[in-house]
């Protein structure tokens, strides 16, 4: 409350003063909406208060009255004409006025007061309330009636009235003793004074010593023609109204005091003051109650037929109204003689009463207590709710009215409308609760990839099962068009799912196949796919032959029965099918599409060059998408759909590649060129997008699991390590039994630098990278749960490293926890895979490297190299390139020996000898090379000595900081460097000769006597351990 | 006692502000009814007039409070004067007049001056008054016989004088706040409130 904001010190004259102090919020924004910014609300809110008047249906109907004076009050500070109020209170006294349950109800006794307060008369209210009855027990009624009769100086009238009080037993009885004993107090003070003052004075009539200006008095004009103000405003010039004779009144205690104020005596300067003689006429209005029974009267009658009463000069009183008899009637002020209490005018002087004309208004307490002369009549009765329209203080309307139930009405819609909503709302959640109850329930271990938007039958279904089954599961008397739905389904629900991945591409299978199966039919050859997928047409399972095959491999039952057909529809791929299949095609469909030109261009053109070449290993291909290889099967191209055609395209390019020139050189590498296929049909292919089909072609060997052996003796010795080699091994395992793998359709996701990488169930933040080649980007990353992982990203569909992970973990057991990592897992998607390995790695030993690290630690490393490889070997591994870039330096997680600091981060040069046992001696390594030209290895050494080269490289680097060049001494291979000046110099030599010359002694043994070797290094240190652990 | 050196030292404002607080509480009493109004004498202050008790009790207790005060000041160590009206027979407070006191504790003892006038001080001082006089607008009335108390808040440290003892805050409960003026000397700054009792009115 600032000091510029003190809008009531600026106002404070138009605000009266409440008995009970107004609120200060209340009063501010009554202040503050004076410029008639908030007019719009205080009539609302005033609507509203004039509407509960209306429509309340309480036991309580003097509750609203309350409120509505109470609000009117605080919101009209200045009181005045549009508060209504005086209208509001009489109406509210008089609406209750017969209800004896309100009598003595505090707040209606208040009501009175303060009706009575604001009346011209009040002494008068307080009779009749007193003779009313109303009020009689509180005691707000005495005190408020003798402070009153104080005002008019009536000291002993006030008194009486107390004791009257005190009689009633009014409540509360101490607030009236205490007020009483004030009064007492008051009084006896100012009898004490006036003793003081001045003896001779009578204490009643003071005569004051100089004739006091009275202020606010009304001026008797002077002169009788024409008036003229007087100059002096005391005495006989003040005409005394009723107003100024109160004010004459305090004064009269306060005689040697002359420059009192009378401002301040606003205590009883609220009160209207009336002139008229307050003679207690008490039996006067002690009228029986019964006869106010016709007073209950609400609505407003016109008071046309109320008769004045006679005045008389006589000043004699009472003249009765004509209608009742019962009662005196009010008599009008200005015939009343003067008051018992003495005034300071002569109250002989009546001139200023004859000024006075007979006023035509009537008081509030007239209007009550005169009759409803039509009350008896009953004449009229009015037919609308009259009472209704009236009661407030303001008029309604019928419109209103309406409106106000209207209103009342629509509220309460609305809020059964809401609960309804609500409750609607509250069973739904529950249901979705439940549902995902028994989803939950239904799949525990469904996977990362398993969503709760699951269908319940989606989600029940097995990872083993056949997928005919599936399809079976789902009925329909229409195969193909019930796949082609279930498709549109299962994909739609289809999210991240890496176990059901396999149906809905097997829906997708189905769907393609629809198109197809016409045109097989217009066929006339007679290959056994042709068979086989008209077959299909009638008979669902037979349908999902050819995909299980792509699925499932050599190991499963079922499809042992489907590679056959598999195999029926490799042979298929003869000229015929080709060739006459080729007639029916449209080759472009739609030539403004540049895709299908360009596919179509080359279905046109000769073979595609770039089919012939073998190619390596090089090549980005998507997850074997069993449809398509599907249509790798069906020689016949369909009319392309767009679910279809790059199937087609596929199917058409294989064609291509079969074409009569080349088929037959190709006819014997059948299948090995069909692992080259997989390079070729993606070199074709490598200016489209196509990614599907490609992997449609690179499943192909795959499908066929007897082949590969057949193959692997066929073809000349194929490239241990390349991609195709490698998809030969994993297709012999089955991948999607490890744990931790996961299958995606989707294809790669794009890993970047600082990036998060939501893949599974993991947010993985990718932090730095490490090593980033052609065939793959290796970054640190951070999971969501704090841990550290390695992220490898293969552009390649062989996750080689987790496979060799996963082999060396369930090959060596728990002991493959210290250098092969705990966890890893792996995303597989359509064109390359993710493997996230767990562990908290720092850099490559490459990068420790260049910061020359202590003996001590070289010699660590060194040993746990070893170690390290010596398992890998014991279990049938070679890693094949061990430099110090493949191994990475891990942090000490667990602190302890346990915990080693390397891991391997790069398996990619890595053999497994168990299944590829095809290579056989070092000479099928192609990181063995080098070193066979070198002539540190033979052709027919064993592949494991590979791993020991790269070993002797890497602790040479490590101790020597240099690469290592080796000479050959005495038929022994030796380093350069002698080793003489270092410490520990010998024992380098010795393993140096060890390892460079391992001769046909198993490397498993020689690792371990290296091991022991460096041991000794070791325990001739001083520190060794220790030092280690806190190095790093 | 108005100093008739220009500037106003520490000295001087805590006079000026004792010299208000006389006042200002007497005129408190007089408006709120705690005593009769017959036992105030008019004067002229502050270019107005005011109100002065003459019952001898009264006035000695508010020279002796108001002597102390003085001291205070120019130790710097009043917070806060407040003046408490309860009602006699309920001891339940009423009203709370709080006066809050903010003393510029980088001037020290007697050297220093701060350039204010006299009367700029007199005429803050003086609207303040007459916004206490103008409260009665909102202030419920008090009808019951009103006993009233001066707290005044000191630095924790401060020792308890003889006729002084320690008291409580007397807060009200439920009250309506109303912040009035200020005025300041550049030393003491003196910002006035009031609290009263929440109450339905008629």
């Amino acid at each position: 409350m600032a000091e510029g904001e003190a809008e009531w010190e600026l106002c404070k004259e138009n605000i009266q003063p409440l008995r009970r102090g107004r609120a200060i919020s209340a009063l501010h924004q009554a202040l503050s909406q004076q410029d008639g910014a908030g007019y719009a609300a205080i009539q609302q809110q005033k609507q509203a208060f004039e509407s509960e008047l209306r429509l309340y249906s309480g036991d309580d109907p003097l509750d609203v009255w309350d409120r509505y004076i109470k609000w009117t009050q605080q919101t009209y500070p200045q009181g005045g004409k549009e508060s209504n109020l005086s209208v509001l209170l009489e109406r509210a006294v008089k609406r209750f006025v017969d209800e004896t349950q309100y009598h003595n109800d505090s707040r209606y006794v208040n009501l009175w007061i303060k009706f009575a307060e604001s009346s011209t008369e009040p002494l008068d209210m307080y009779n009749y309330m007193h003779g009313q009855g109303i009020g009689v027990q509180q005691a707000a009624l005495y005190i408020a009636w003798s402070e009153e009769l104080e005002t008019h100086g009536d000291s002993k009238k006030a008194d009486s009235v107390y004791q009257e009080g005190f009689k009633c037993g009014a409540e509360p009885a101490d607030k009236l003793h205490q007020y009483h004993k004030a009064f007492q107090a008051r009084v006896s003070r100012q009898v004490m004074k006036d003793m003081l003052d001045g003896g001779e004075q009578e204490p009643d009539s003071p005569e004051p010593a100089q004739p006091q200006r009275s202020s606010l008095v009304d001026l008797k004009p002077r002169g009788k023609k024409t008036a003229i103000a007087p100059i002096v405003r005391t005495g006989a010039a003040v005409s005394h109204r009723s107003r100024g004779l109160n004010l004459q009144l305090p004064t009269a205690p306060h005689n040697g005091h002359n420059s009192r104020f009378l401002v301040f005596d606003e205590k009883q300067a609220s009160a209207a003051a009336a002139a008229e003689p307050s003679e207690p006429r008490p039996e006067r209005w002690m009228a029986p109650p019964s006869s106010r029974a016709k007073e209950n009267e609400m609505m407003p009658e016109k008071w046309t037929d109320v008769k004045m009463p006679q005045k008389s000069r006589a000043g004699h009183s009472v003249v009765a109204p004509p209608s009742k008899p019962n009662f005196q009637p009010y008599v009008e002020e200005c015939d009343q003689p003067p008051v018992v209490t003495p005034h300071k005018i002569n109250p002989t002087v009546n001139t200023v009463l004859s000024v006075r004309k007979p006023s035509k208004e009537e008081t509030p307490l007239e209007r009550l207590q005169e009759p409803q002369q039509a009350e008896g009549d009953k004449k009229e009765q009015s037919m609308y709710c009259k009472e209704l329209l009236f009661s407030g203080v303001t008029e309604f309307c019928f419109e209103e009215l309406r409106a106000e139930r209207y209103y009342k009405r629509a509220a309460q819609e609305l809020e059964e409308k809401e609960k309804k909503l609500k409750e609607v709302k509250e069973d739904l959640k529950r249901q979705i609760e439940e549902k995902r109850n028994v989803l939950q329930d239904r799949c525990p271990q469904a996977g990362a990839g398993q969503q709760g938007r699951l269908e319940a039958g989606e989600s029940s279904q097995p990872v083993d099962c056949l997928p005919g089954c599936a399809v079976s599961r789902r009925q329909g008397s229409d195969p193909g068009f019930k796949i082609y739905e279930e498709c549109e389904a299962s994909s739609s629900a289809r999210v991240n799912q890496p176990v059901e991945n396999e149906d809905p591409r097997l829906a997708d299978k189905g769907s393609a196949l629809v198109l197809p199966f016409t045109i097989f039919d217009e066929s006339t050859t007679g290959e056994k796919t042709q068979e086989v997928t008209s077959k299909a047409v009638g008979c669902r399972p037979s349908v999902c032959r050819p995909l299980t095959a792509v699925l499932k491999p050599l190991a499963e039952a079922p499809a042992t029965r489907l590679e056959s057909d598999g195999l029926e529809g490799i042979e298929s791929l003869t000229d015929d099918a080709i060739v006459s299949s080729y007639k029916n095609k449209t080759l472009c469909p739609s030539p403004d599409d540049t895709c299908d030109f360009a596919r179509a261009a080359h279905l046109a053109s000769t073979p595609f060059g770039g089919s012939g070449s073998g190619l390596g290993a090089s090549a980005s291909s998507a997850d074997g998408l069993p449809d398509l290889s599907t249509f790798s099967v069906d020689p016949v191209v369909s009319a392309p759909t767009p679910a279809v055609q790059q199937a087609d395209y596929e199917v058409v390019l294989r064609g291509e590649r079969l074409s009569p020139i080349e088929e037959a050189s190709l006819e014997d590498g059948h299948y090995s060129v069909s692992s080259a296929f997989s390079g070729s049909s993606l070199g074709g292919m490598s200016g489209m997008k196509a990614m599907h089909s490609s992997s449609g072609m690179e499943a192909c060997p795959p499908q066929f699991p007897s082949i590969p052996e057949e193959t692997a003796q066929n073809v000349e010795k194929d490239n241990p390590c390349s991609m195709s080699s490698r998809r030969r091994v994993l297709s012999k395992v089955d991948l999607d039994s490890f744990p931790n793998f996961y299958r995606n359709v989707r294809s790669l996701p794009e890993v970047m630098e600082d990036d998060a990488l939501f893949i599974g169930e993991e947010s993985i933040m990718i932090l730095s990278q490490i090593v980033s080649g052609e065939n793959g980007v290796v970054h640190f990353g951070q999971t969501k749960s704090r841990e550290s992982v390695v992220v490898k990203v293969d552009f390649e569909t062989v996750p080689w490293d987790f496979y060799v992970a996963a082999q060396l973990r369930s090959r060596l057991g728990p002991k493959s926890q210290k250098y092969f990592g705990y966890r890893s897992s792996c995303f597989f998607y359509m064109d390359g895979c993710i493997t996230l390995s767990w562990g908290r790695c720092l850099s490559p030993l490459q990068d420790f490297l260049e910061r020359s690290p202590f003996l001590q630690v070289a010699v660590s490393l060194t040993k746990q190299l070893l170690e390290m490889m010596e398992q890998m070997h014991s279990c049938r591994l070679v890693h094949g390139n061990i430099r110090p870039d493949t191994v990475l330096l891990r942090c000490r997680e667990s602190g302890g020996d346990a915990d080693s600091v390397l891991q391997m981060l790069d398996f990619s040069s890595c053999v497994d000898l168990d299944q590829q046992p095809e290579v056989m001696s070092a000479g099928d390594l192609p990181s063995a090379q080098a070193f066979i030209r070198q002539g540190l290895l033979s052709t027919s050494s064993s592949p494991y000595q590979v791993d020991l080269i790269g070993i002797a490289e890497t602790v040479y680097m490590l101790v020597k900081k240099q690469t290592m060049n080796v000479v050959r001494e005495d038929s022994e291979w030796k380093p350069t460097d002698d080793f003489t000046g270092t410490l520990h110099g010998h024992v380098w030599q010795e393993f140096f000769q060890k390892i460079l010359n391992p001769g046909n002694q198993s490397t498993v043994s020689i690792l371990s006597d290296l091991q022991h070797l460096v041991e000794r290094i070791f325990l001739c240190g001083t520190e060794n351990n220790l030092m280690i652990t806190e190095y790093f | 006692m108005s100093s008739t050196l220009k500037g106003i030292t520490l000295k001087g404002s805590a006079e000026l502000v004792a010299e208000f607080f006389s006042f200002g509480i007497n005129s408190i009493l007089y408006q709120r009814g705690i005593y009769p109004p017959e036992t105030f004498t008019r004067v002229t202050q502050y270019d107005m007039s005011l109100y002065l008790t003459v019952d001898p009790n009264l006035k000695t207790y508010l020279n002796d409070v108001v002597t102390q005060l003085k001291g205070w000041l120019f130790d710097c160590t009043v917070q806060k004067l407040v003046l408490v009206i309860t009602c006699l027979e309920t001891n339940e407070v009423l009203e709370r007049w709080q006066f809050d006191i903010e003393c510029d504790k980088t001037i020290t003892g007697s050297s220093g001056t701060r350039e204010k006038s006299i009367k700029a001080i007199q005429e803050e001082i003086r609207s303040v008054i007459r916004q206490i006089t103008a409260t009665v607008t909102f202030l419920p009335l008090l009808e019951t016989a009103c006993s009233f108390d001066l707290l005044i808040y000191t630095d924790k440290d401060q020792v308890v004088p003889e006729k002084w003892e320690e008291s409580g805050p007397k807060m009200i409960a439920d009250s309506e706040e109303v912040r009035l003026r200020t005025f300041t000397t550049t030393i003491h700054k003196v910002s006035s409130m009031v609290a009263y009792k929440r109450t339905d009115c008629i």
